[in-house]
């Protein structure tokens, strides 16, 4: 009984933590929100405020990014290791977890940093958002300490809890890992996604609705959705990097041969995380433009429409790079030639995807230029500007991008099934029939109203699933029993590692473009439509002035994640010990 | 004509006709018909 009123107490003091149920004194008549003024904002000379927070919570978010994706993909390989008793999936996994667990302390520093700035600099905000957001703060606090014992658990016990039952009860810390790291996730989403579409409160300010309401605003679920997708692919395209640094610095053939196939499965996590994200950005665009269509023009229609064409050339250059890298694993294979003369063919489609996204609807022009267009868009180039050209151009690109790594796998795999040749048909007819669809959908679009511009994307993200979803598992049957011959992993060029350095440079410097886009979308408020932004640099920064500071922080991170690489590389050296007449041993690997 | 180009042609037109009925239900399901006379004449 008394064990009964305890667990009612409990969950009483959750639900008003997390804020199910309304705090006492909000049964009280909510005030409207005191807007701040100007001398709200503590100064200190020679300093933006703006930029240091904005270079800090850039920080934070990308290390956060790999700290809580790299234990998702861990623990999958991990139950990849126990499933096919293979003991290198584990080595692997292991490896990876050592990777970020020396960027850990530093996501805690920035996250540290981030905080002491944001009191210091914005002290009105910060106190409306602990007001709106209560006890959760309280939660998002004992999250953030789970998660760090977690991770230290589930790292230091690997090898005390390597075999048999005790490697579900490892699997089971992780899983306990990623439901804490997850949960810190989605929470500082719902703060950050509330300052876009504000729920729980009044347009005065004041506070009306519960913790949960405040949570669950508009934003909050194509937030978390992106944001998840993201950092599988950012997380992956980092620890590939790593594995090309090691590929590049080993000298033995096993270590290279380790390195590579380290560096193959980055790739794969990178790609898997990448290919629905262009659509979970679709959805999040399109909640914004539900939520506020001013918002929506803002981001597409005004001056950060440019910037749009900056992402199609980072995410076309991230394409290219993973392609590459799977073209180059062609040479592993024997059967690897069989496939080569098709890389042609799938590069014509993604660098003509590509030249289609960059493509501009308007320029800047001269009055003689325009005389010479005979209008403002160029008559065939024009179309290609707009939003049906560039949604047939992503989904062929993705779609050809899953065609290379479909080959490389079907490489080392010989079909021993009688229908093969059927199968194979089939399989192409599929494509044909897919990308058929996937052009005629933009046509459709282009030529029908608005509102069917936007609808018709979604028939072409359907198809793009169809076709990975049906090719994959008409190959998986077709392949069952397959004749297998050697993968000769090492087998790489060196060029074919710079590609895996690429991914991780063009996925933070597009991190922090697009961080920059969706902070800029609340112009001059704090939180939008209820807290104004008074401050003196209430106003988006001008394209020059961001694409400075985006780029200064990425390149700070790159040091630090060079850094963090040097750092698990130093982990793995080993000083011999001296021996008889030598001042000092020399290190060994 | 081989086996194969006859299960090819067949496969392409079942594989057509899937994806007309999954973007005609797709756009109904938004609320917007496929609708031939929205078309430019």
């Amino acid at each position: 009984m008394i064990g009964r009123r305890h667990s009612v107490f409990w969950a009483f003091v959750l639900a008003v933590l997390v804020g199910l149920v309304p705090e006492f004194a909000s049964a009280a008549e909510p005030e409207a929100l005191l807007q701040p003024t100007r001398a709200d904002y503590p100064a200190i000379a020679g300093v933006s405020s703006r930029t240091v927070v904005w270079g800090l919570a850039q920080m934070h978010l990308f290390l956060a990014a790999f700290v809580l994706a790299v234990p998702l993909f861990v623990l999958c390989i991990e139950l990849a290791g126990v499933l096919t008793r293979e003991a290198r999936y584990d080595d692997m996994a292991h490896e990876f977890m050592k990777i970020s667990m020396a960027a850990y302390s530093f996501t805690a520093l920035a996250g540290g940093g981030l905080t002491i700035a944001l009191f210091l600099f914005y002290p009105n905000l910060m106190d409306f958002m602990m007001r709106v957001f209560r006890g959760q703060t309280l939660i998002y606090a004992a999250l953030f300490g789970l998660e760090s014992i977690c991770l230290y658990v589930y790292y230091y016990s690997w090898d005390a809890l390597r075999y048999g039952d005790r490697k579900w009860f490892h699997m089971s810390i992780g899983v306990v890992l990623n439901m804490v790291g997850l949960g810190l996730l989605f929470i500082a989403n719902a703060w950050t996604a509330f300052m876009m579409s504000p729920a729980g409160v009044d347009p005065s300010g004041a506070i009306t609705g519960t913790v949960w309401e405040a949570t669950r605003n508009p934003l909050w679920n194509p937030l978390n959705l992106h944001r998840f997708l993201a950092n599988i692919a950012y997380g992956g395209a980092i620890v590939g990097a790593y594995a090309a640094y090691r590929f590049l610095s080993v000298r033995t053939a096993a270590e290279r041969a380790h390195y590579d196939w380290m560096g193959y499965t980055s790739n794969i996590i990178a790609v898997c995380g990448f290919l629905p994200l262009p659509f979970a950005g679709y959805w999040l665009m399109a909640e914004i433009y539900s939520y506020s269509q001013q918002m929506g023009i803002t981001a597409m229609g005004g001056v950060l429409a440019w910037l749009f064409i900056i992402q199609a050339v980072l995410i076309g250059t991230i394409l290219l790079a993973a392609n590459y890298y799977l073209w180059c694993g062609l040479g592993r294979t024997e059967r690897g030639a069989h496939y080569a003369p098709y890389v042609k063919y799938i590069a014509v489609v993604l660098v003509g995807g590509f030249l289609v996204w960059v493509t501009p609807h308007s320029i800047i022009l001269t009055p003689q230029e325009v005389q010479m267009l005979g209008g403002t868009t160029h008559k065939f180039l024009g179309p290609l500007g707009i939003m049906p050209a560039k949604n047939i151009a992503v989904n062929l690109m993705l779609v050809f991008t899953f065609l290379s790594f479909q080959m490389f796998y079907r490489s080392s795999r010989t079909p021993t099934v009688s229908w093969a040749k059927a199968g194979n048909a089939v399989i192409v007819a599929l494509y044909i029939a897919g990308c058929l669809n996937i052009v005629a959908a933009g046509i459709y679009g282009y030529l029908t109203p608005t509102v069917y511009k936007v609808g018709a994307s979604v028939p072409q993200v359907a198809t793009t699933l169809s076709i990975i979803v049906f090719a994959a598992a008409i190959d998986g049957f077709m392949l069952r029993g397959a004749r297998k011959t050697d993968v000769h992993w090492g087998r790489m060029s060196a060029r074919s590692q710079y590609a895996l350095f690429v991914l991780p440079v063009a996925f933070t410097w597009l991190m922090a473009l697009m961080g920059y886009i969706r902070s800029s979308l609340r112009t001059h408020w704090h939180v939008y439509t209820v807290m104004k932004d008074a401050s003196p640099e209430a106003y988006i920064p001008t394209i020059g002035e961001a694409g400075n500071t985006i780029t200064l922080i990425t390149l700070m991170f790159m040091a630090l994640i060079v850094f963090i690489f040097w750092l698990s590389q130093l982990g793995a050296t080993k000083q011999q010990a001296p021996v008889a007449g030598s001042a000092a041993g020399e290190a060994a690997p | 004509m081989s086996h194969r180009w006859v299960v090819f042609v067949g496969a392409l037109v079942i594989w057509l006709a899937y994806f007309y009925v999954i973007d005609a239900a797709i756009m109904e399901g938004q609320g917007l018909p496929v609708a031939w006379h929205l078309m430019p004449e």
